[in-house]
């Protein structure tokens, strides 16, 4: 069990950039969802032990880990946001230094476990080239692989999918899924489908707080009856806005098409209900509609 | 400059760039710096270098604002400084984009590459630039503006001139070039650490080389080269116009001429930062929108970039890997790190630049060190690895510097940091796996210059490579300092986290060192590079302040394992939360770590209390010091030039225990009253002694010793001609260390033994010591003599009143050799111990002992007395003490005693003194003098320290002014009529040049005196006394006849020995008038070379030759642009004369000659008839007339 007690951060300015962060994460896949600069970067960093909080404590199963970190990096998968590696190194041999500096082992020796681990991240025909020249998906690949290797008992992915393809984000959701049934993983994210696609639970954050803890099918719940669709003109979507709450405008095919959060249920002229996504959830909550979600 | 350019688009960078680098706090901590040196500058703290004048009181001072006085401000401050941030600044300009992730952006704007690089590097111009600006602002405002009473007679009229001169001269072309070079080699290489190390590097070459070698014998051709390449431009201007001293006068009111080679080298040198910049500007507009070259071999190996796009197919399950994790141990963890840093540093381009430079730099010092008047060395591998070990250490360490700070930086810098701060491998291992690669870099640094010394040595092929040395110096004594170096850069960066803040910490530290080193305050605890503290001898490895060195290495390292710690605890593995500067610095944090590092400073404690100790109780110690002090206070004005007994004959015995370095006295001195007053008290000044005891006329007797000196009162006073004795007896031991080491002048040590009777040290001395307790602040103004000083009795310069009679019982360990004044009547071995008594068989002014293990080679009445592995010149010098005994003794006196001995003693000091009989050589006075057939510099410093048998102790020379010439000058002048006389006219004219050549690069024309006058005291007496004393004594010997010359200098000797009335030069003159035979000439030589200071200076112009009937007609124009009048021989000359008699000369020599007599700033057409062409015109082509710049007087036709 992760828990996470009163986490405070202050940046020089002063910027405070987590106001009183408490969370418990049990076994399995836990996100944290929220927008760029709302605190899930420097939550993680403080978690893995990289960064030093203001006040408040982590603690993994008894263990404060804010005050050793070294006890947590022995069990700790880590994938940042922000990383690079030696570009003279090949992704091979930065591999296989990453997993002999976490001391990890397998019975088929290490070569073959590097060699498996970037084939499980569709890095194998660029295992000989240098880091260097890898584009920025094939650098995300590569820090995936190690984050992976061995086995952690908590793995951090701060915003794992950002670069990579729809193809090599599916193949890491299942990668993670599978490492999700035996270790606690925390994901940050900023993409709605990431959280929809894996995380059983998962935390809103904005502005440095939690803004609630729920799963996708409850926050999809909350606000069922009350989204609504439509086509619409530009002076209608226009006019829309200024009167309702817009949770999405996008276009297909050319047209505007509007989704609508209409608390009453009552559908607005020219627009039909529809099912809720967690995207519409995640807007909503960040829109303020706090009491809502508590209430599901 | 590209096609297309836009100016609007290059002014913005240019005006970005300029405004990012003025507001960086780099540049006005320079402009701080700046500052300082200017305000130091102008109170006289700091002071130029090669400033003239009379530094004694009322002399004439250089003005600090005349041209070359600023162009020397101007050229340090522009190169120490301004190349230095300047080659940070432009260097990192456009790295400083990269790191940013700035470059893509700006780049995918219309900007070009060509707009982009030169409006970067024109915006860093442009700041330093204005910096110089600043410059001449701060030194108008120091030098002229503000008030400085103390400083007033330096400093001229304002002449705005004076100042911008230099700046477009010097300072100029210094900053392009630093800018210039620096930005091609940050922007091509991108690699931080070469724009660091550059300036440094720059300013090595400069510092350790191209500003201060400048042997006598250097080709003039080559001489000018470097004076071109420099790019400071100093070297230039220290050869061209300081080298030979022109006199206040001139340096005050002159402005600096800039020939046309050194401005078109200074173009140059604007024009290689310029192209520089261009290459870099090409380079980067290659590489911006391509991925770089791809090798044949890569490209065929290498997977497309489409790769990833491939997809895999499903595989198992992770779980079937079976892998499991566990945190690596720390050698685990600290072999993959250092195998990882390995892999970094072979792929460094800066390894293969800096190892070669490091080779270069230190060889370059340590091969061309030199000995005594000026002669190279031969190189042995002890002196190798001490002399490159100064160079070796400090280069070591600032790579270090750079190295280490880049390896920690590495993870920030390439973003690794985020995963490798959180694995689970320990700071310790980090660390170590880091510190073992900068191991690798210093290894190879030693190793390649180990490689370069042993080269050296097989080139030079006269001494065998022995590794031992080596091993000692740079395993033993060097690698700690590394080591300690190392630890404590891995500390800065612990506390400081960052890569400035750590360069800034450990430049500091250094910079420290080096200050303490430049005012001579390092001690054995903060000389952690051992700078100066060691001195190589074959004969004794380090025997001398062993303990202290042994003691500061342990301290070194444990100092290195407390930062060790340190940075282990305090390295950076997450980031910190600070949200202030002060909060940043933790200090409660580092205040806990200090508390809990106590018991770790223990050790490093209790060494530096040892260390003290050692010094405390040493010769330099407090008590000493204070001992010293006392006897100089009490004593001064009771004793000075009291009158004192003549010690008419001593009678010592002394047992030596080399290896406890302890020795034991009884003896007894023979007092003899010659002064015309009776003598109530008789002083003695002794050493540091135990167990003394004392007897007067063979009766118990106990001496006041109140004042430090032992007064003692005979019961009957001492009447003119009667005489005492006082007996004695005492114990003494080496005790302690000196402050600093560096070595010593008279020594116990296990390998030799040099003890002197002329200071109190081994033996009670006559009389009260005016050098003791002497120090800066108490060190008086020298004395001022009348001009008539000469009249009456003119005590002796050194040594005895009269010369006396010694008899020397010496005891010491059986292999040793034990050497004493006199003739030895016995020796023998008594319980393992041996026993030799020396006995003067004529009298003599001083007494020493010289002792251990020798072999012996022996000659006409001569013996060499030499370590085993020092035979390399043993023929040469034993054939010049046989010549010297002989034709000295024809031309000067007979030699009086029976054996004439020289003996070595190990190097702790590189000098030779010639006592009666035994002279002393240190091993780096002829016995390891490079010497060869055509340079003979082996026989010359023989001849030279054997003829003080006849001109320091036959002819005791009188104290005050022009003393020591009789001395100095004479042994000279003898030596360079004894290379003619053995080695031919050339080699005697060689050496005549030779100690020209040192007279005009030493001399200080404000502050010469007359060799009547002379008196040791000023600026640049030594070379005066030396060097113009042997060359003027050789004109006389040249104008008189040798005949008439010797004949007077024989009866000179006789007339002065045994005589209380000591000789100076005007003795030497009034009696050489009476031998020579045409007296005007005589008067005229003496009033200008004995009594006035004149030096011409000669120049040739307009020379043709054309074919006459007869032969060839030669005319030419020759000005003496020096002083004085001498006639002079001007020769058209064709061929050339070979010093090595086997080299065979391309023509035959030939010269034509014709006299004239200039006066000063006269000239003379001259024309010569010669039956040959002559290819040049040469005055004084043999060498006989002293004489400035004589490579100006000689033109090729």
């Amino acid at each position: 069990m992760l828990s996470i007690r009163n986490l405070v951060k202050v940046y020089p300015g002063p910027v405070p950039a987590l106001q009183g962060v408490s969370l418990d994460v049990a076994t399995g896949m836990f996100g944290l969802l929220g927008p760029n600069g709302a605190g899930k970067s420097t939550m993680m960093k403080i978690v893995a032990g990289v960064l030093e909080p203001t006040s408040g404590d982590v603690m993994l199963d008894g263990e404060n880990v804010t005050a050793h970190p070294e006890r947590l990096w022995p069990i700790l998968g880590y994938l940042p946001q922000d990383f690079g590696f030696y570009p003279h190194l090949t992704g091979e041999a930065m591999l296989k230094y990453l997993l002999e500096l976490k001391g990890v082992t397998a019975p088929q020796g290490m070569k073959r476990l590097v060699a498996d681990l970037l084939e499980r991240v569709n890095l194998s025909p660029a295992a000989k080239r240098k880091v260097k020249d890898y584009s920025g998906g094939m650098r995300q690949r590569l820090g995936i692989a190690q984050a992976i290797a061995g086995d952690p008992k908590l793995l951090i992915v701060d915003e794992p999918t950002a670069g990579l393809d729809p193809e090599e984000r599916h193949r890491f959701y299942r990668l993670l899924a599978e490492l999700a049934e035996r270790r606690t993983v925390i994901l940050s994210t900023h993409i709605v489908e990431d959280v929809a696609v894996l995380c059983p639970r998962f935390a809103v954050f904005r502005q440095g707080q939690i803004v609630t803890i729920t799963s996708p099918s409850a926050a999809r719940r909350s606000i069922e009856g009350m989204i609504f669709e439509g086509a619409v003109s530009g002076p209608e979507l226009d006019e829309l806005r200024k009167t309702r709450r817009v949770t999405q405008a996008y276009l297909v095919e050319g047209r505007n098409h509007v989704r609508i959060y209409q608390p009453d249920g009552i559908a607005p002229p020219g627009l039909a209900p529809d099912d809720p996504t967690l995207e519409d959830a995640y807007l909503v909550a960040m829109q303020g509609e706090i009491g809502t979600w508590r209430a599901a | 400059m590209a096609r297309g350019m836009s100016l609007r688009r290059f002014l913005l960078v240019v005006r970005e760039e300029l405004v990012y680098n003025l507001k960086r706090p780099s540049f006005w901590i320079m402009l701080l710096l700046v500052g300082l040196l200017v305000w130091g500058f102008s109170n006289g703290n700091v002071r130029v270098g090669l400033a003239s004048g009379d530094s004694s009181v009322g002399g004439k001072k250089a003005y600090l604002t005349s041209e070359f006085a600023l162009t020397q401000v101007v050229c340090l401050v522009s190169f120490i400084l301004f190349s230095f941030f300047a080659a940070v600044a432009a260097g990192l300009a456009v790295i400083r984009d990269l790191e940013w992730k700035a470059g893509e952006i700006l780049h995918a704007t219309p900007l070009t590459a060509a707009e982009y690089v030169w409006g970067k590097f024109i915006g860093v111009l442009a700041t330093f630039v204005i910096g110089l600006a600043l410059t001449l602002g701060l030194m108008i405002l120091f030098f002229q503006l503000l008030p400085n009473s103390d400083m007033l007679e330096t400093r001229g009229q304002f002449a705005l001139r004076n100042y911008i001169v230099p700046l477009i001269m010097m300072g100029l072309p210094i900053v392009v070039f630093a800018c210039g070079t620096s930005f091609g080699v940050g922007t091509r290489t991108r690699r931080p650490i070469l724009v660091f190390v550059l300036p440094i590097i720059l300013l090595l070459v400069c510092g350790f080389f191209l500003w201060s070698w400048t042997p006598t014998w250097l080709d003039p051709r080559v001489d000018r080269a470097l004076m071109l390449i420099d790019p400071s431009g100093f070297r230039w201007l220290l050869q061209t116009w300081f080298k030979i001293d022109r006199g206040v006068d001139f340096y005050n009111t002159q402005p600096v001429t800039w020939d046309t080679g050194f401005v078109l080298s200074r173009i140059g040198i604007v024009l290689v930062g310029l192209v520089s910049t261009g290459l870099a500007a090409r380079h980067f507009r290659r590489t911006l929108r391509s991925s770089g070259k791809v090798t044949t071999r890569a490209a065929k190996s290498e997977t497309p970039p489409t790769a990833d796009l491939v997809v895999a197919p499903t595989t198992t399950t992770l779980g079937s890997l079976g892998m499991t994790a566990s945190a690596p141990t720390f050698w685990r963890g600290f072999r993959l790190v250092a195998g990882a840093e390995l892999k970094e540093l072979r792929s460094s381009p800066g390894l293969y630049l800096f190892v070669p430079i490091i080779v270069w730099q230190t060889l370059g010092n340590a091969l061309l060190a030199i000995g005594a008047f000026d002669t190279p060395l031969l190189l042995t591998p002890g002196t190798l690895a001490v002399r490159a070990m100064g160079s070796l250490i400090t280069l070591v360490s600032l790579l270090i510097v750079f190295y280490a700070v880049e390896s920690l930086e590495r993870e920030r810098a390439t973003g690794f940091s985020s995963i490798h701060d959180a694995l689970p491998v320990s700071a310790g291992s980090i660390l170590a796996g880091k510190a073992v690669a900068l191991g690798v870099v210093t290894l190879s640094a030693i190793g390649a210059v180990f490689l370069g010394s042993a080269i050296a040595l097989l080139i030079q092929g006269r001494v065998g490579l022995d590794p031992r040395p080596f091993i000692i110096v740079w395993g033993l004594l060097l690698l700690p300092g590394i080591v300690m170096w190392t630890c404590f850069v891995f500390a800065a960066y612990a506390v400081a986290r960052n890569r400035y803040t750590t360069y800034g910490i450990t430049l500091a530290a250094f910079g420290a060192t080096v200050y303490l080193a430049l005012t001579d305050n390092l001690n054995w605890i903060d000389n952690w590079p051992l700078w100066g503290a060691l001195e190589w001898s074959d004969m004794s490895v380090f025997e001398f302040d062993r303990t202290a060195l042994l003691l500061n290495r342990l301290f070194v390292l444990s100092l290195a394992v407390v930062f060790l710690r340190f940075a282990i605890r305090h390295f950076p593995r997450r980031d910190g939360d600070s949200i202030s500067v002060l909060h940043a610095l933790r200090p409660a944090e580092l205040f806990r770590s200090l508390w809990q590092s106590i018991p770790w400073l223990a050790v490093p404690i209790l060494l530096a209390a040892a260390i003290l100790h050692q010094i405390s109780i040493g010769p330099n110690g407090d008590r000493a010091e204070k001992k010293a002090k006392d006897y100089w206070r009490k004593n001064l004005a009771t004793w000075t030039d009291a009158p004192l007994p003549a010690l008419a004959d001593a009678e010592v015995d002394v047992a030596i225990d080399p290896a406890r370095r302890a020795w034991r006295v009884k003896g007894q001195y023979l007092l003899v009253n010659k002064q015309n007053v009776t003598l109530r008290e008789i002083p003695l000044t002794v050493g540091h002694w135990d167990e003394m005891k004392w007897e007067v006329n063979g009766a118990s007797a106990k001496p006041d010793t109140a004042s430090h000196l032992f007064v003692f009162t005979p019961s009957v006073a001492l009447a003119p001609g009667d005489s005492l004795r006082i007996g004695f007896s005492y114990s003494g031991v080496e005790r302690g260390s000196t402050r600093a080491g560096g070595g010593a002048s008279e020594f116990i040590v296990p390998s030799g033994v040099v003890m002197t009777s002329f200071g109190p040290r081994w033996f009670p001395m006559v009389g009260y010591d005016e050098a003791i307790g002497v120090e800066d602040e108490n060190r008086a103004e020298p004395k001022q003599y009348a001009k008539d000083f000469y009249e009456g009795t003119t005590p002796p310069a050194f040594g005895s009143q009269l010369p006396m009679t010694v008899r020397m019982t010496i005891t010491t360990p059986a292999d040793f050799t034990a050497n004493g004044v006199g003739e030895k009547i016995s020796e023998e071995i008594r319980n393992g111990l041996k026993i030799t008594t020396w006995k003067t068989d004529h009298p003599v002014m001083a007494f020493n002992v010289v002792a251990g293990r020798f072999s012996v080679k022996t000659g006409q009445g001569t013996a060499l007395y030499y370590s085993a592995a020092h035979s390399y010149n043993t023929t040469e010098m034993i054939g010049a003490l046989d010549a010297a005994r002989k034709h000295f003794g024809d031309w000067f006196a007979p030699y009086p005693w029976k054996v004439l001995k020289v003996s070595e003693f190990p190097a702790l000091a590189g000098y030779a003194q010639g006592f009666p009989t035994n002279i002393s050589f240190s091993e780096q006075i002829g016995f390891l003098t490079k010497s060869e057939p055509k340079t003979n510099l082996a026989f010359l410093v023989t001849a030279h320290e054997t003829a003080h048998q006849w001109w320091g102790n036959m002819l005791q020379p009188g104290r005050g002014p022009s003393g020591n010439i009789l001395s100095e000058g004479m042994s000279h002048f003898a030596t360079a009529l004894l290379l003619a006389r053995v080695k031919g006219d050339l080699p005697g004219m060689e050496f005549r040049k030779r100690i020209e050549s040192r007279y005009a690069d030493n001399r200080q024309s404000d502050a010469e005196r007359s060799l009547a006058r002379t008196d040791g005291s000023h600026d640049g007496d030594e070379t005066v006394m030396y060097d113009k004393g042997g060359f003027v004594f050789w004109m006389l010997w040249d104008l008189m006849g040798a005949d008439r010359n010797f004949a007077g200098l024989r009866q000179f000797i006789t007339d002065h020995q045994n005589n209380p009335d000591h000789a100076v030069l005007h003795d030497f003159k009034v009696h050489m008038r009476r031998y020579a035979t045409d007296v005007g000439s005589y008067d005229q030589f003496v009033n200008q070379w004995l009594d006035s200071v004149v030096v011409p200076e000669y120049r040739i112009s307009e020379a043709r030759s054309v074919k006459t009937a007869g032969g060839w007609k030669t005319s030419v124009r020759v000005t003496n642009i020096g002083t004085g009048i001498m006639p002079i021989e001007v020769a058209a000359v064709i061929g050339d004369r070979p010093l090595d008699p086997t080299e065979k000369p391309k023509a035959a020599y030939r010269a034509a000659k014709a006299t004239i007599v200039l006066g000063s700033k006269e000239w003379k057409a001259v024309t010569i008839e010669s039956s040959f062409k002559p290819d040049r015109v040469v005055v004084d082509p043999d060498v006989r007339v002293l004489q400035l710049r004589r490579a100006a007087a000689e033109l090729k036709l």
